[in-house]
């Protein structure tokens, strides 16, 4: 067996390697150059802590990732590995196709243009094969974008929901009498809610049993046995939604019918004749000169219009008061009769 | 009786010493004065390591473990791996969302691997990401497996049975850290996310080359 290793880096880490190769030889100068000043004079630490190389790389790393030609060769000469050869004391140090490596780096096997087949891992004979692991994106781009129209409502959702939910059940009940290892089975194990959810997004495009395969195939347990079920359920209650829609869309043309006043069209004024207004249109049209852009400034001066008189207060209270007899005037009426009474015994 | 009758003492990844002493593990600095203290000295001393490099970081860790010139014996061998191919892929893209594309097709062909991950919480948005592609009906829980520090110790001696013996188990994702002590067979390939590390250990079954 063959293995493979595989390193991802992000490009930028090219550059950082780079920078850190540039700084580790400037340390090195520079600690070169403090060891001669340090036994000419006092020992002083002349390095800054820039000049010194970071340690998010160490050296064969940096090496490794800024090779160009061969990674192999640059390993062997980072570790100084000796040659896997005796007779051939250079081996360790040549590229892969000079080498003769079975196994090319993939720089040398760019250069080369071979491709490597890596067999899967050995398995017990009658065991199934894993399934491909698809990157999630895939579905979703090709996935049409459903028009509104195709679209539940909110009610008609809810109402879909509750039909799969008993569908649902109905499952679940069979399940369980078919097989004694699912009793103990949560109910919303037979029919989740996020398959119910994924088929009510597309529930008005679903016309064939393909397509509801694809959107329930890989995420429900009981799609083999219970796929036809399924789609009758799904294709009743489309129905069911579609039938709603379209009584409820004739209801309403009728309601508009019904609506319209009998004499709106002898209310309307006459319409022109078209063919001779289109003939005086064009007439008018000819003749006038246009204007990009008129004055349409005011100039004369708006004239107001005189002001009514200040109404007395009687006029007013007669206008704006109460029609009622207020308790207070009925009081003041009142004192002043008897008053008036008094004065009339006396 | 127990020390005269322990013939040597072995430090594996033995470079770790210089890159985790710093800051993450200071007490594995002290691993060479700690051997010296209570073994006798007729104990020999070990260390083993496939990414040292020559020069100043092989001093470091000889310095440490208290070997001196000629005090000890450098055995140094090759690091290649003849039966692996090695690639680095560039992307133009980091490694810090939720999806993981590039990982599809190397893990399509069925092969037995292993996802280095930087961090615990990289390890996590990759076990995620393939999660999520994994059919309903499949055994998630069996096909891809995390092995990290924070893990049960049982679930990852789970992890490292499942891998070796039970053919739906597919992936290992790990962190760098915690997989130095993995140790599986039958693993066939290695995806590294923006490290380069070693891709697997033993020679003569498989696995990968070491940087």
């Amino acid at each position: 067996m063959i293995g493979r290793g595989v390193i991802f880096a992000h490009r930028s880490i090219i550059k950082a390697a780079e920078k850190y190769l540039c700084r580790y030889v400037l340390s090195f100068v520079t600690m070169y150059i403090t060891d001669i000043i340090s036994a000419l004079t006092a020992p002083q630490n002349i390095l800054s802590k820039t000049n010194r190389a970071p340690r998010v790389f160490d050296k064969s790393k940096a090496l490794v990732i800024t090779e160009k030609s061969c990674y192999i060769a640059c390993v062997n000469a980072c570790y100084e590995d000796p040659p896997l050869d005796p007779s051939r004391p250079d081996l360790s140090r040549l590229d892969c196709i000079a080498a003769g490596r079975h196994l090319p780096c993939s720089l040398c096997l760019a250069r080369q243009g071979r491709t490597i087949t890596f067999p899967p891992s050995p398995s017990p004979t009658g065991s199934h094969s894993l399934p491909i692991l698809t990157p999630l994106g895939d579905a979703s781009l090709q996935k049409l974008p459903i028009q509104k129209k195709d679209k539940l409502k909110k009610t008609e959702r809810i109402r879909a929901e509750k039909h799969f939910l008993e569908f649902g059940a109905s499952i679940c009940e069979l399940e369980r009498n078919s097989n004694n290892h699912n009793l103990y089975l949560p109910r919303s194990s037979y029919f989740q809610s996020h398959i119910i959810s994924s088929i009510l997004d597309q529930l008005l495009v679903i016309h064939f049993p393909a397509q509801l395969e694809d959107i329930v195939k890989n995420s429900w347990m009981h799609y083999p046995n219970h796929s036809t079920a399924l789609f009758n359920s799904g294709i009743a209650t489309q129905t069911a939604i579609v039938t709603q829609r379209s009584s409820k869309k004739s209801k309403q043309r009728d309601r508009r019918r019904m609506n319209l006043p009998e004499d709106e069209s002898d209310s309307r004024p006459p319409l022109p004749d078209p063919a001779s207004s289109a003939v005086e249109a064009v007439n008018q049209a000819s003749s006038r000169k246009r204007v990009a852009i008129e004055d349409i400034t005011n100039t004369a001066k708006r004239r107001r219009a005189p002001r009514a008189s200040q109404p007395t207060v009687a006029q007013a209270f007669e206008d704006f008061g109460p029609k009622y007899r207020t308790r207070r005037r009925g009081i003041v009426a009142e004192g002043s009769s008897g008053a008036g009474g008094k004065e009339n015994e006396s | 009786m127990f020390r005269f009758n322990v013939l040597f003492a072995c430090i594996d990844e033995v470079h770790l010493i210089n890159t985790w002493g710093l800051s993450f593990r200071p007490a594995f600095t002290l691993i060479g004065t700690f051997l010296r203290e209570r073994f006798p000295s007729s104990v020999s001393v070990v260390g083993l390591s496939a990414t040292l490099e020559p020069g100043l970081p092989t001093v470091s860790v000889c310095k440490n473990l208290g070997f001196f010139e000629g005090g000890f014996k450098l055995i140094r061998r090759s690091n290649e791996r003849p039966n692996t191919q090695f690639s680095i892929e560039f992307q133009a893209h980091g490694m810090n969302g939720d999806k993981f594309p590039q990982l599809l097709p190397y893990l399509a062909s069925g092969r037995k691997t292993i996802i280095h991950c930087q961090t615990l919480e990289q390890v996590i948005r990759v076990y995620f990401y393939l999660w999520q592609l994994q059919p309903d009906r499949a055994n998630k829980l069996i096909r891809a497996r995390i092995y990290h520090a924070i893990c049960p110790s049982e679930y990852n001696e789970a992890t490292i049975r499942l891998i070796e013996t039970d053919p739906r188990c597919q992936i290992v994702i790990a962190t760098v850290a915690f997989s130095n002590g993995l140790n599986a067979t039958t693993l066939l390939g290695s995806l590294s996310l923006q490290h380069l590390t070693r891709l697997g250990r033993e020679r003569d079954v498989c696995e990968g080359t070491e940087t």
